[in-house]
């Protein structure tokens, strides 16, 4: 069946969203003009609104408001901690975690030679300007542990140490809560090979 | 399950190169020993619940499951072949280059095992961090063969054996030619003899080894950029900015 031009348009666009199909975007556009008018009205301002007034932050580049996000902008934060995350949901996770009151950088992707993604990619010179700022003492390398995590993560190290900065890599190991019998062997060696005296 | 499904289980093989699918999934771009680079289909490989998501990443030699159809294949099953171990850092730009040759120079479906084992070679030869170049010009001739470029480097493209003391230049569609020794880039009849032994100990045999492959690679390339060359340099000048051209070893 063939949808009114706008209709169909909207459908088309919904389809901009992540697991979307077809399907899916039909039945949301259908939603949002059959009974939830008022909703939609508002996700359509606020849509708006949000892509005016939501930029990148200056510094780790998470989304912000201001120059600066709220966490760059903080007194509260401890300005010689930088964690380095591949992607804005990183950080949120590491922040419900709540163990941690240092400052971020967000890359946004990873080294991906394949892909042709190298450092010009990651922002790298920005970060580099952060560590040439001096007041970062220790960079914390939380990127993916996948094969192209580590080769950002080793080159990130390298940047580092060349400031005479330390550098650490986030522990890998077995979850909270599981089970050894069944943890991949690739994580249980590299739980061993990061053992902790107690 | 279509009636032209094909279900093969536990087939040797490697990760090339993967890239997202809808939400969970991913595509797979494998090397199989038995039915050579396929693209298969994975689905929720990605997320808090995959067993997949440490298996399935590359340079890791692997055991997969799957199904061929007409269109792409879909990936059921992977297990790890061999006890996982790390490439050394100084390794993995190399190993991504290793990938990026076969997903470029390789046809689909097209079954190599000689070339399958080459490449399990080359990265055993880049885990034990020893000779790294050495480990990919090795690759490069065997892949050049193993595609149907393989050089001849007894003999000139007249038939003529090489001479010791000649000196020989690569010319696409022909091989090698012999020039004048004072010809820039031209290549010494000694490294190509070495170089067909697999003896790259002398600088000189690098050197040519080098110009020589990269010239034979680009013309299967067909003008198609190598990424991993471009990035591997960036990284080698981020790491190193005090050499801002400093040797590449690939």
């Amino acid at each position: 069946m063939k949808h009114p031009p706008r209709l169909a348009e909207l459908i088309e666009a919904l389809r901009a969203l992540p697991g979307v199909g077809p399907k899916s975007a039909q039945r949301m556009a259908f939603h949002l003009l059959q009974d939830g008018r008022s909703g939609a009205q508002r996700l359509a301002q606020t849509l708006e609104a949000a892509l005016e007034a939501v930029t990148r932050c200056r510094r780790c580049r998470m989304f912000a408001e201001q120059e600066l996000c709220a966490i760059c902008a903080s007194p509260q934060r401890e300005p010689a901690l930088l964690c380095v995350v591949e992607s804005p949901a990183d950080v949120v996770a590491i922040e419900q975690s709540g163990g941690y009151r240092g400052r971020y950088f967000v890359l946004m992707g990873h080294l991906s030679p394949l892909d042709g993604v190298g450092p010009e990619q990651l922002g790298v010179r920005e970060l580099e300007a952060i560590l040439d700022e001096g007041a970062v003492r220790e960079l914390i390398l939380a990127t993916n542990p996948t094969v192209e995590g580590e080769a950002t993560a080793h080159f990130l190290a390298e940047l580092a140490m060349r400031r005479g900065l330390a550098a650490s890599r986030i522990a890998h190991g077995v979850p909270i809560g599981g089970e050894i019998e069944y943890v991949d062997g690739g994580t249980l060696a590299r739980a061993l090979s990061g053992r902790q005296s107690v | 399950m279509s009636a032209h499904a094909r279900r093969v289980q536990l087939a040797p093989g490697y990760l090339l190169h993967h890239r997202p699918y809808r939400e969970t999934g991913r595509i797979l771009e494998v090397l199989v020993r038995e039915q050579g680079r396929l693209t298969l289909f994975a689905r929720g490989v990605r997320g808090p619940k995959s067993r997949l998501a440490s298996v399935l990443q590359p340079f890791q030699r692997l055991l997969l499951t799957f199904t061929l159809g007409r269109e792409a294949g879909q990936l059921t099953g992977a297990e790890c072949a061999e006890v996982p171990a790390a490439l050394p850092a100084a390794s993995v730009m190399s190993a991504f280059y290793l990938n990026e040759l076969l997903l470029k120079l390789t046809l689909r479906h097209d079954a190599a095992p000689e070339l399958f084992d080459a490449y399990g070679a080359a990265l055993g030869r880049l885990r034990e961090g020893g000779d790294i170049e050495a480990a990919l010009r090795r690759f490069e001739l065997e892949l050049l063969s193993g595609v149907g470029y393989g050089l001849d480097l007894a003999a000139q493209a007249s038939g003529r054996p090489i001479e010791p003391e000649g000196f020989y230049r690569f010319r696409p569609a022909q091989g090698l030619v012999r020039v004048a020794a004072d010809e820039p880039g031209a290549l010494s009849g000694h490294s190509l003899r070495a170089l067909e032994h697999g003896d790259l100990a002398a600088a000189r045999t690098r050197a040519d080894a080098r110009i020589l492959l990269a010239a034979a690679l680009a013309e299967c390339l067909e003008g198609r950029e190598l990424t991993t060359r471009r990035v591997a340099r960036a990284v080698q000048r981020g790491s190193h900015p005090a050499r801002p051209y400093g040797k590449m070893t690939d």
